[in-house]
C-alpha cells in the first residue's frame, strides 16, 4: 500500500499537543480503491498524564520513579514511570527509549506490560527479584527492561556490567566480550536459589566477593568444563581461588535430584552449555511433586500499598506450580517468550499451604 | 503530516530525527555533534533558524517529535526485504549490489 497523506497547506498552524486533524488516505494495493488509514496505525498524540490518577509510590531506581496509578477513562490499575531528566543532559535517556522499544514489542502474561504493554530476541540484563512483581493473581510480572537490548542475530559485543552483581553471571563478572540470553538464565538461576532459600543465593557486595560467593558455591571453574575460561580478560589479571566442590547440594540439602538437576544446567559455567529457558521447562523438576499450581490457585493478598518487595513469598517449601507451563512449553518452539514463562513456573512452583 | 515545517523548522527537525534514530539504533550521537556538523553543511542562513540555542531547540523538538509518533519506535524497515529479495535474485553480484544500493 503506498501512502497518500495530503500535504499541509502552508496555513496550516500545528498545535502540538492537538490531536491529528487530518487523515490520509491509503490506496490498496489490492483493490486499487482508497481507503481511510485504520486507526490504529494513524499517529496522533500520546495521552496526557492527567489522565492517570497517582495512588501511591511503589518504587524509586536509578532511571526514575514509579507509581502506582489508576487510568481515569477505564479504572485500570497502571504503573506509571516518571522517567528522571533532570541528570539527562543528551535529552530523554537511552535506557528509556529502551524499555519503551521492548515494551511495545512485548506480549506475555509474565511481563509487565506498557499499559499493560515477549521477549522474544532480547536480553533483559536486569533480571532479579526486585523486579518481578507478583500479582494479587498470583501472576509473576518481569519488569523494568531499562537495562534490556535487542539482540542483533550476530551477538554483537554489548557493554559490559549489565545485571545488578547478585544476580550477575561469571562470565559477566570475568569480562567476556559477549552477551547472551544464557546471562538471563545465570540470573533465573539466582532467581530459582532465592525463591528455594528465602533468601539471596549470592549476595556478593563486589565483583570479587561475587565470583568467590559463586566458586564457594560451585566451585573453581576449569578449561575442561568451559573451552574459553582462560581466554577471558578479567582472568590475565589475577586468578580465582581453588575449591574443587559442588556445594549445591549441601546448600538445599532437602532439594530433589530433579530440582538440583536443573539448578545445576542452569548454573553451567560455560553459557553455551547452560540451560535454555525452553530446556529448563522441559525440566522433571516441573513434573514431580508438587506439581506447579494453576495461577489460580496461587496465593492471593490483600494489595498492599507503599509496600515495597510484595513478590517476596512466604512459605519455606516449595512448590506448586505451574499449569500453564506444560501448554508454554510446546508453543514456544518457533517463539522465544520462554524465559519469562520459566520464571512464571518458578515462582509458580511454591506451596501454598 | 500533523506538523508544519513552518512551524518546526525543518532543519532543526532533520538533526532532531538523527539524533533520536541514533539512540533508537544503539549507536548515540551527542546532540552538539550533530549540531555541529550541521552547521558546517548548512548555509549561515539556514543554520539561523537553529536561533540562540540550538541544542535546545533541538532537545524541545525531541519531545515534540516523540509525542508525535506516540514513542513508536518500531519502524518495519524495507532493506530487510530488498535484501531477502536480492538474494533470490540470480546474476551478477556486482551488479545486484547496485542495484540494492539504488533501491
Amino acid at each position: 500500500m503506498s501512502q497518500n497523506s495530503e500535504k499541509p497547506s502552508s496555513q496550516d498552524v500545528a498545535d502540538p499537543t492537538g490531536p491529528a486533524a487530518r487523515k490520509g488516505v491509503l490506496i490498496s494495493f489490492r483493490t486499487g480503491k482508497t481507503m481511510e488509514i485504520p486507526e490504529k496505525d494513524i499517529l496522533g498524540r500520546c495521552r496526557f498524564v492527567g489522565e492517570f490518577e497517582k495512588l501511591n509510590r511503589i518504587g524509586e531506581g536509578t532511571y526514575g520513579i514509579v507509581y502506582r496509578a489508576k487510568d481515569k477513562l477505564n479504572g485500570n490499575i497502571v504503573a506509571l514511570k516518571k522517567v528522571r531528566m533532570d541528570v539527562e543532559k543528551d535529552g530523554l535517556p537511552l535506557s528509556g527509549l529502551r524499555e519503551i522499544q521492548v515494551l511495545m514489542a512485548c506480549r506475555h502474561e509474565n511481563i509487565v506490560q506498557l499499559k499493560e504493554v515477549l521477549v522474544g530476541r532480547s536480553l533483559e540484563r536486569d533480571l532479579k527479584v526486585s523486579n518481578l512483581l507478583l500479582t494479587d493473581k498470583g501472576c509473576v510480572k518481569i519488569a523494568d527492561f531499562g537495562l534490556a537490548r535487542w539482540l542483533g542475530a550476530p551477538a554483537r559485543s554489548a557493554t559490559p556490567r549489565v545485571v545488578t552483581l547478585w544476580y550477575r553471571a561469571p562470565e559477566l563478572l570475568l569480562q567476556s566480550p559477549k552477551q547472551t540470553p544464557a546471562l538471563d538464565m545465570w540470573a533465573a538461576g539466582c532467581i530459582l536459589g532465592e525463591l528455594l532459600a528465602n533468601k539471596p543465593l549470592l549476595p556478593g557486595r563486589t565483583e570479587i566477593e561475587q565470583l568467590e560467593l559463586i566458586v564457594d558455591l560451585l566451585g573453581t571453574p576449569s578449561d575442561a568444563i568451559w573451552p574459553e575460561f582462560s581466554t577471558l580478560p578479567a582472568l590475565q589479571n589475577f586468578t580465582l581461588k581453588q575449591q574443587p566442590y559442588n556445594n549445591l547440594k549441601q546448600r538445599f540439602p532437602w532439594l530433589s535430584a530433579a530440582g538440583l538437576r536443573l539448578l545445576n544446567f542452569l548454573f553451567m559455567y560455560d553459557p553455551n552449555k547452560r540451560a535454555t529457558a525452553e530446556e529448563c521447562l522441559q525440566s522433571s523438576y516441573f513434573k514431580e511433586q508438587p506439581l506447579p499450581c494453576d495461577p489460580k490457585l496461587m496465593p492471593s493478598f490483600p494489595q498492599h500499598r507503599n509496600m515495597k518487595g510484595q513478590q517476596k513469598p512466604t512459605t519455606n517449601q516449595l512448590n506448586i506450580p505451574l499449569s500453564n507451563l506444560n501448554t508454554g512449553a510446546n508453543d514456544q518452539t518457533n517463539n522465544l517468550p520462554a524465559i519469562s514463562d520459566l520464571l512464571g513456573s518458578l515462582v509458580k512452583k511454591r506451596r501454598l499451604d | 503530516m500533523f506538523h508544519s515545517f513552518k512551524t518546526f523548522p525543518r532543519y532543526i527537525t532533520a538533526c532532531c530525527c538523527l539524533f533520536l534514530a541514533g539512540k533508537v539504533e544503539e549507536t548515540p550521537k551527542k546532540c552538539k555533534d550533530i549540531i555541529k556538523v550541521a552547521k558546517t553543511l548548512l548555509t549561515d542562513q539556514k543554520f539561523s533558524t537553529f536561533g540562540e540555542d540550538p541544542k535546545e531547540e533541538v532537545m524541545t523538538l525531541e519531545r515534540i517529535l516523540l509525542q508525535t509518533i506516540k514513542f513508536d519506535l518500531q519502524v518495519e524497515h524495507p532493506y530487510g526485504y530488498l535484501l531477502k529479495y536480492a538474494k533470490c535474485l540470480k546474476g551478477e553480484r556486482a551488479k545486484l549490489q547496485k542495484m540494492v544500493q539504488m533501491a
